[in-house]
């Protein structure tokens, strides 16, 4: 083993899948990016009138409805939303590319997905709390059954990968990854990577998380990152904007089919196109705060460009990571103009965020789709709520509107709390 | 040609024992982790048995109570053994060679510890006992600690890790099953392989042994709820299940002309890799891979180092001691193997160590290039030779003389996923 045996094997985009606030079809959720229209809206959960999180992305009751009845038997047996999430973008995905996973090589086919921090329901602790306040162990070891069918004691990270798998028989390497923020952008770039190096021919690569219970709606809270402002939901996730307040919640998933190019073209595949370079690296800064100068968030970027074997020139657009948040955005923004000298200025940046929220884990999963798009169509959608410039955010947002313009290669970046960051890069495809 | 990818760097923490040596030393002894232990002592769990890890924590680290109270178990075993790998590899103190190396880590379920979210739970609870959520969300979330859900996060650990000894190149954190420690290490290896970063570090780390761990185990029917005694036993008639372990490893990897400029003597590289996924069962869910799955794994493994199967001396199963999960490994085994120039010997950990899930391979991984140095393998414990179902192929009894020089580390998921690396002795 050991390394890319054939640099010829190239790496085509079939397919893509997305379950997000902006509904459950591709082509409708990219008409509603480049409309500029959110799918971020006031939180609907039970009890949660008073939590201090209220705008959120939120999958839509009737769309999480379709689902359900799409698989009604996960639905009935599987504990978390994200699980579902993931099985409804990758059918999506894998029916854009028009593989019949019966009839393909099963060996050749893999699952690589992105999951985010397990989820921690009060549910799984309050029962069980003493009338002095400490947990009951020994009441716990014998009603352990009974704890709540979302709980991170019946669910693990390994669940919606492997029931991917399961469902559409595909028998190829299989993975998960918990790089936090940076998880499904890792999980495309590795798996941009297995079929590279002839491992696979096909891969489903994405993620879907779902932070919306609870603890997490408090999660981000403490850590002093969430917007908790009472705006209103569509105008609350404002990135690179100067009255940026934090960041928005979102839950979903978005999927993608990578192809081995041969494999693509014999079948006769449309190809949105080519994925070209993928690079990582981690800050090595500080656990709770990103570098503020960008140094990883650089080195990322510069590394995937590397790969990709492109000068910086090269790139048009960026999907940023862009959370609204008042240390990325700066240090994103730093991070760019110190990886593309002059040429930042030409680049088109936007960020898919106040469209979805922030899907966590899967962020980099939709983004992807996003991203993809705007290489296939020759378009860009506007990066919402960017009304106040911020002279230390000072690249090209496309704040005005969705943008047309020729797409010859695109990068899309993901960044993790604690320090990971990930950088993936579509170029058109040529022959 | 693409260059060996070898191990320059190692170090594991084990219930055996918080080194190579303690542990290695504990193995050829047939001495066992595996007890009673006190976290569950008072408790009613079927199984209150697991193989714990002493020694290592804040204080043993130098570690700031800022840095530790994000920090749980698997924190800690991370940062020990990755600060011990890259010092035993001479890497550390060379200049500007901490920033173009990598890191690929394996990590299992990160548990949350109750107290500290019963505070603000307690604090919530309305006269019925139930939980009041507008008296969560108004105020009493703030009972719980600021920075607590760092700890919840799986990377947090490898970050912690970069920034105290620097590291900045390629990375991912995987997880969370045994499956996910092998794929830590083909990444790292291929990193190398392809000249992305000169030196990767590649770890993985299993769960603490909690009330949540020991139900999650449970709730997938994983483990030995019926011998008291003697629980976990591979490949064994008898076995039942298996148990909770703690611990993990890291290896520093390195391209070979890299370590041997610096004066070391590598004695193991990395050739194969092999991923697949295929239950066994999909009707009860989380039966963990089919014979299939795993000897298509295996088979991969062997043929991408260009190796056949008559030329693997041993396999170091995944053997957990499940009934299910045995019977499946040892089929794919015995076909794979079937041919009558294979002399292969199988050996499992499990049974002194306990399962250390995410933790298992990198472990085994460095107890394989041990060895080939030591030219012995351990006893499987807990299995005598007559009751095992794979007969006089698997170790038992005492330490078995022989120098392999190609091992398969077999490492799975309770989900399907099945991975296999080969790896082969340089001199």
């Amino acid at each position: 083993m050991g390394g890319i045996k054939n640099r010829n094997r190239r790496v085509v985009v079939t397919g893509l899948g997305m379950a997000t606030p902006l509904g459950l079809s591709v082509s409708e959720s990219w008409d509603k990016a480049l409309q500029g229209i959110s799918g971020i809206g006031p939180l609907n959960y039970p009890d949660a009138a008073s939590a201090p999180v209220q705008a959120v992305g939120q999958v839509s009751e009737s769309d999480w409805n379709e689902i359900v009845a799409a698989f009604p038997e996960q639905a009935a047996t599987q504990g978390e939303k994200r699980t579902l999430y993931a099985l409804w973008a990758a059918r999506s995905a894998l029916d854009d590319s028009g593989i019949d996973a019966g009839n393909s090589d099963p060996g050749r086919s893999g699952v690589m997905l992105a999951a985010g921090a397990p989820i921690n329901r009060l549910e799984d602790i309050g029962p069980w709390i003493d009338p002095e306040g400490n947990f009951d162990s020994r009441r716990f070891s014998n009603e352990f059954e009974q704890v709540h069918r979302e709980s991170i004691m019946r669910n693990n990270t390994h669940r919606p990968s492997a029931l991917v798998a399961a469902h559409y028989g595909l028998g190829g390497p299989n993975g998960t990854i918990s790089s936090a923020c940076a998880s499904a952008t890792q999980a495309l770039g590795l798996a941009f990577r297995s079929i590279q190096r002839g491992e696979s021919d096909v891969m489903l690569a994405g993620g879907a998380d779902s932070m919306i219970n609870p603890v997490g709606l408090v999660f981000f809270v403490l850590l002093g990152a969430a917007n908790t402002t009472r705006d209103d939901p569509g105008s609350a996730c404002r990135p690179f904007d100067r009255k940026r307040a934090g960041l928005v919640m979102g839950e979903g998933a978005g999927v993608v089919t990578l192809e081995e190019e041969q494999h693509a073209l014999e079948r006769g595949a449309r190809i949105y196109g080519e994925v070209t370079g993928y690079g990582s690296s981690m800050d090595a800064h500080q656990v709770t705060a990103p570098d503020p100068k960008g140094v990883g968030a650089a080195r990322s970027m510069a590394t995937a460009l590397s790969d990709a074997g492109i000068a910086p020139e090269a790139v048009d657009y960026i999907n940023a990571h862009g959370t609204g948040t008042k240390l990325n955005d700066m240090a994103e923004t730093l991070a760019i103009r110190n990886t593309f000298g002059e040429h930042a200025n030409r680049l088109m940046v936007n960020s898919s965020k106040p469209l979805t929220g922030h899907l966590l884990a899967a962020s980099g999963g939709p983004e992807f789709v996003f991203t993809a798009l705007s290489v296939h169509q020759d378009r860009v959608h506007p990066t919402l709520n960017l009304t106040n410039p911020d002279r230390k955010c000072d690249l090209d947002y496309v704040s005005e509107g969705q943008r047309q313009a020729v797409i010859g290669t695109a990068l899309s970046n993901s960044f993790g709390f604690g320090g990971q960051n990930a950088s993936i890069i579509i170029s058109k495809y040529r022959q | 040609m693409t260059e060996d990818v070898v191990i320059s760097g190692r170090s594991l923490a084990t219930a055996l024992g918080n080194s190579l040596d303690e542990t290695w030393e504990s193995l050829l002894a047939g001495r066992r982790g595996i007890r009673a232990v006190d976290t569950f002592e008072g408790t009613d769990f079927p199984c209150r048995q697991a193989a714990r890890i002493t020694g290592i924590d804040e204080q043993s680290l130098d570690l700031s109570r800022r840095e530790s109270r994000i920090m749980d178990l698997h924190s800690f075993i991370l940062m020990k053994c990755s600060v011990e790998a890259m010092d035993a590899s001479g890497l550390a103190g060379l200049e500007g060679a901490a920033g173009d190396t990598g890191f690929f880590a394996a990590i299992g379920m990160v548990d949350y510890r109750p107290e500290d979210l019963t505070g603000g739970i307690a604090a919530s609870r309305d006269e019925q006992g139930e939980t009041d959520y507008d008296r969560f969300f108004e105020k009493n979330y703030r009972e719980i600690f600021p920075l607590w859900p760092l700890s919840m996060l799986n990377n947090i650990a490898l970050c912690q890790v970069a920034v105290r000894l620097g590291l900045r190149g390629e990375n991912t954190v995987f997880s969370p099953h045994a499956d996910s420690g092998l794929q830590a290490v083909a990444e790292a290896t291929a990193t190398i392989a392809e000249g992305r970063n000169r030196a990767v570090l590649a770890a993985g780390t299993g769960e603490k042994v909690s009330d949540a761990s020991q139900a999650r185990a449970l709730l997938h029917g994983i483990l030995d709820t019926r011998h008291q005694a003697n629980p976990c036993q591979p490949f064994s008639v008898n076995r039942e299940g298996s148990v909770l372990g703690e611990g993990g490893g890291v290896v520093l990897l390195e391209p070979r002309s890299r370590i041997i400029e610096r004066g070391l003597d590598p004695a193991v590289a990395i050739s194969g890799y092999g991923a697949t996924f295929g239950q066994a069962n999909p009707a009860q869910g989380t039966t963990g891979p089919s014979r299939d799955a795993i000897a298509r794994a295996m088979k991969t493994a062997i043929e991408s180092a260009g190796r056949r199967p008559e030329e693997v001396d041993l396999v170091i199963a995944h053997g957990d001691g499940t009934l299910n999960g045995d019977q499946q490994e040892w089929d794919a085994i015995d076909a794979l193997f079937s041919t009558p120039r294979s002399k292969i010997r199988l050996y499992s950990s499990k049974g002194n160590l306990g399962n250390l899930l995410a933790g298992a391979p990198l472990v085994d991984l460095i107890l394989a290039e041990r060895m080939i140095t030591a030219g012995v393998i351990p006893p499987v414990f807990g299995t005598d030779e007559t009751e095992s179902i794979a007969g006089s192929r698997l170790v038992t009894g005492e330490p078995l003389a022989m120098e392999p020089q190609v091992i398969l580390i077999n490492a799975f998921s309770y989900e399907g996923q099945a991975n296999s690396l080969l790896i082969e002795a340089v001199g």
